[in-house]
């Protein structure tokens, strides 16, 4: 998972010690820059791009990385101590940079999970963000 | 990290693919799975019977072994030992969640809380699993 992160950082230049924000704005404007995607390209940017995105929720969140399979999805997710909700950072990718038109929510969903905004949800049940 | 797919698929044939219980959320340090309380799993009164726990956590602690141990090796269950505390209703889901306490070279414990669909404890069960080579 850090390796393929390395890899999407690769594509974004120098941001080396940059906080997560920063990444993540790096990331939106990469993902409104190169969309869209198909073939190799897609998945090979969504996952170097969903693994960045992703570990700079957990660092910014404390949330974690395990795979879960959920509405008929497997995949890396991440979620929080309390398993209230889960993203699919390569799966939310993936949708985005594939997307010819669209909302880019790259920076969007990370500034909602920042700030708490999501919708109440029990503990453990996974409910998915992206 | 072995998938959920194929964790799945092992089970089929064989007890766990029985009691038809489903792996959710697999981490180095914790497992997570879900079992629908079938009345064929009940005892009188149309409650999960205990033995249904045991092997629904038994798998659970099985699996973080395995997604822990170095290939070339393999592990049985050494001990177990559970608490009943609540009960499950028939036709709900309970969800197990096992968590590391140890995780050594030659033995490792895991720890499986199982609640109901309110998330009501209903029953703690603590496992030791032998590393043994294949």
């Amino acid at each position: 998972m850090l390796q393929l992160a390395a890899n999407g950082a690769a594509r974004l230049g120098d941001l080396e010690g940059a906080e997560p924000a920063r990444v993540v704005a790096a990331i939106h404007q990469r993902v409104g820059a190169v969309r869209p995607l198909a073939g190799a390209d897609l998945e090979e940017e969504s996952s170097a791009l969903g693994c960045l995105w992703g570990e700079q929720a957990c660092v910014a969140l404390g949330w974690t990385w395990v795979v879960l399979a959920r509405d008929g999805e497997e995949a890396y997710a991440i979620v929080p101590a309390d398993r209230r909700f889960a993203v699919f950072p390569t799966v939310f990718m993936f949708s985005k940079l594939k997307a010819r038109a669209g909302e880019n929510t790259v920076q969007l969903l990370f500034d909602l999970l920042a700030a708490g905004d999501v919708p109440d949800s029990p503990p453990g049940s996974y409910t998915l963000l992206n | 990290m072995l998938s959920v797919e194929s964790l799945q698929q092992a089970f089929a044939p064989l007890l766990p693919g029985l009691l038809g219980m489903r792996i959710v959320e697999i981490a180095p340090e914790r497992v997570v799975g879900e079992l629908l309380v079938r009345p064929d799993l009940c005892t009188t009164g149309g409650v999960l019977h205990g033995g249904a726990y045991m092997a629904f956590a038994d798998t659970l602690g099985a699996v973080g072994t395995i997604i822990n141990m170095p290939q070339g090796r393999r592990t049985t269950t050494t001990d177990s030992s559970t608490k009943f505390i609540g009960a499950a209703r028939v036709d709900t889901t309970v969800t197990g969640e096992c968590v590391a306490l140890h995780r050594g070279r030659t033995t490792m414990v895991w720890q499986t809380s199982i609640r109901s669909s309110e998330g009501k404890l209903c029953a703690v069960v603590t496992q030791t699993q032998l590393l043994l080579d294949a």
